[in-house]
């Protein structure tokens, strides 16, 4: 695994730039489209999402301060890059947030890369009624596993601020399940 | 109350309070029924191709520009070098060369060293002294009016019949 910094320097060095490149892609696409896909939920918008991410990072590389982690700001880039497309996939659709999520979730049900049971489908289901920053705290830490330090670097919270949007996330989706 | 557990015997792991509520809400999360796996799933070998896919679109969408920063950089200096150059040296010799002719100064400025000086002339003076005889109308005018125009004009404007005028004239 290359050191964090290295890859940096080498992203920003026109000489190396194209393989250092290649390594971050390799280093990040998984985590960062399993964190996409969470969040639109269809696998095409999920791919051209990433992509848009990648492009993103590439254009924006030497603007790059250090003042986070490498992999924060990419994650960030990703999560606002998420969040603009289903916004401008609700406006082109003449849809609220809400009732996109709720077609989302229809689409979900006859989407051939969702292999996922009746109850992993509730599931989906409940994360959608959560409001945006605990829908993003829950896939995070929940799916995504990772620490709170993690997802306030990303996120811009603070970790008491999280570890409550978390709680509430939880009880929010046990309740649904229960219930539902 | 301080007593109970200043020097009360008892100890705590390392950093045991920092990771209780995590500990807490990850022991409440894992009780209730979420499961953990969520069912998506991506196209065969679709990771292998995320890399080159994503090189496409950047070269589709930026074609190789060179990059001019530093001649820029360099011809900016050259060039505000030359300019202040030329500027300081226009200045120097200008103001030793230049001469006011009477066309450079504007009308107000005729009108008020007229005003301001006490020259003690009245418009008549002024008339009488003008010669007359030399001024041409292109000297106030720049366009010339020809006869048909001043005709139209006084026909146009006052009413007045030139033929009548003729007629006037020949009585």
């Amino acid at each position: 695994m290359i050191v964090e910094e290295t890859l940096v320097h080498q992203l920003k060095a026109e000489s190396s730039q194209a393989k250092a490149f290649e390594t971050l892609v390799d280093t990040y696409k998984v985590r960062l489209y399993w964190h996409i896909r969470k969040i639109v939920l269809n696998h095409n918008d999920a791919d051209d999402v990433l992509q848009n991410t990648f492009i993103k990072v590439y254009k924006n590389i030497q603007n790059f301060k250090g003042d986070s982690k490498l992999f924060s700001w990419i994650y960030r880039i990703a999560t606002n890059e998420s969040l603009s497309f289903l916004k401008s996939k609700s406006k082109m659709l003449g849809v609220s947030n809400e009732e996109l999520h709720n077609l989302l979730l229809e689409n979900l049900e006859s989407d051939v890369y969702f292999e996922g049971d009746e109850i992993q489908l509730k599931l989906q289901k409940a994360i959608a009624t959560l409001p945006e920053k605990q829908k993003l705290v829950f896939n995070m830490k929940y799916f995504d596993e990772l620490k709170y330090e993690e997802i306030s670097d990303i996120l811009g919270t603070t970790v008491g601020g999280l570890k409550a949007s978390y709680h509430q996330a939880a009880k929010k989706i046990e309740y649904f399940l229960k219930n539902n | 109350m301080k007593k109970l557990y200043k020097n009360n015997g008892f100890k705590i792991p390392d950093s045991y309070f920092d990771k209780l509520s995590e500990k807490i809400y990850s022991n409440i999360v894992s009780d209730t029924a979420i499961p953990k796996n969520d069912g998506f799933n991506v196209p065969d070998n679709y990771f292998d191709t995320v890399h080159t896919n994503v090189q496409k679109r950047i070269h589709n969408l930026e074609p190789k520009v060179i990059k001019l920063a530093s001649y820029r950089k360099k011809y900016y200096l050259v060039s505000a070098v030359a300019a202040a150059i030329v500027l300081f040296i226009t200045i120097l010799f200008n103001n030793y060369t230049t001469t006011v002719s009477f066309q450079d100064l504007a009308s107000t400025e005729i009108d008020s060293y007229f005003n301001d000086m006490d020259l003690d002339l009245s418009t008549y003076d002024l008339a009488q002294m003008l010669p007359i005889d030399e001024f041409e109308i292109t000297d106030v005018i720049d366009t010339k009016i020809n006869e048909e125009q001043i005709i139209n004009y006084l026909e146009s404007n006052n009413g007045i019949d030139i033929q009548e005028l003729y007629l006037e004239n020949y009585e």
